[in-house]
């Protein structure tokens, strides 16, 4: 059936007010996800300074360092694959979005495969019981859960961006939650030198 | 000037991949070098790594200048 050239102007113009309604609120959007990271960087705050509290500066001489690098790595270079993401959506390349996308969760779903092999391996070590124990398990557990909610929030723009719509439209979505990814990220740079390196 | 904006963005991301690939063997180094006592260099090392994330990665520097897209 033929469109109207009045109502096809007029879908035009409520998708472009509708664009300009979505930019107009792009600075209240960010603010507000700068807030809750905030708050979420005064909890990881919290939990860090709980292991300076219980234990000093001592770390455990059976603690793998290079389990830790090898998770660092991991999460940097997802770090890079999600700006790729974020870069590709805001310059309307969808293939690239879709492909670091999916890179991106990939490297996430490896560094949380990772924390599973430390805690198999710290629970000889260090049970849940032990002062250290405690501390890396609830460190390295909810930064974990963290990561798993950023997977699936990638999981999401993911498929919702199949149809093109945030190559073609806003990008906020891609943009905050590629911003929650690096926060991840810069939470796990604190808390692999004070897990694994300090003395 | 959309390819000259993903060229400098595709820019930005090499040079911090060098950046935090440095600060992290940094991350290594320390400690073996100064098996005691290495809190403070570790904690300058991890801002310094969280700084470039924040200005380069997540562009805290929008909130000042909200219309600015890259």
């Amino acid at each position: 059936m033929a469109v109207a050239p009045h109502a096809a102007s007029h879908g035009q113009g409520q998708a472009a007010s509708h664009g300009g309604h979505a930019r107009a609120r792009l600075p209240i959007n960010r603010l507000g996800l700068w807030l809750f990271i905030l708050s979420d960087a005064f909890f990881f705050g919290a939990l860090l300074s709980t292991r300076y509290y219980l234990r000093g500066v001592h770390t455990p001489s059976e603690v793998s360092q290079l389990l830790g690098f090898v998770l660092t790595t991991v999460l940097l270079l997802s770090s890079v694959t999600a700006y790729r993401a974020e870069t590709f959506a805001i310059h309307r390349d969808q293939k690239g979005f879709r492909r670091n996308t999916l890179y991106t969760i990939f490297l996430g779903l490896i560094f949380v495969v990772g924390v599973g092999v430390e805690w198999v391996l710290a629970f000889e070590h260090f049970p849940p019981s032990t002062e250290f124990g405690t501390i890396l398990f609830t460190t390295t557990g909810i930064h974990a859960f963290h990561v798993l909610t950023g997977i699936l929030g990638l999981t999401a723009v993911y498929r919702l961006g199949k149809d093109g719509r945030y190559t073609q439209g806003s990008f906020w979505p891609v943009e905050g939650v590629v911003k929650y990814w690096h926060f991840v990220d810069v939470a796990w740079m604190f808390i692999f030198p004070t897990l694994y390196l300090v003395n | 000037m959309h390819t000259d904006g993903l060229k400098r963005a595709m820019r930005r991301m090499w040079w911090m991949i060098l950046a935090l690939a440095v600060l992290t063997l940094l991350d290594v180094i320390i400690p073996a070098l100064m098996p005691h006592g290495n809190v403070v260099f570790l904690g300058i090392v991890a801002a310094i790594e969280a700084g470039l994330v924040f200005y380069y990665f997540m562009h805290i520097g929008q909130l000042w200048h909200p219309h600015e897209e890259e």
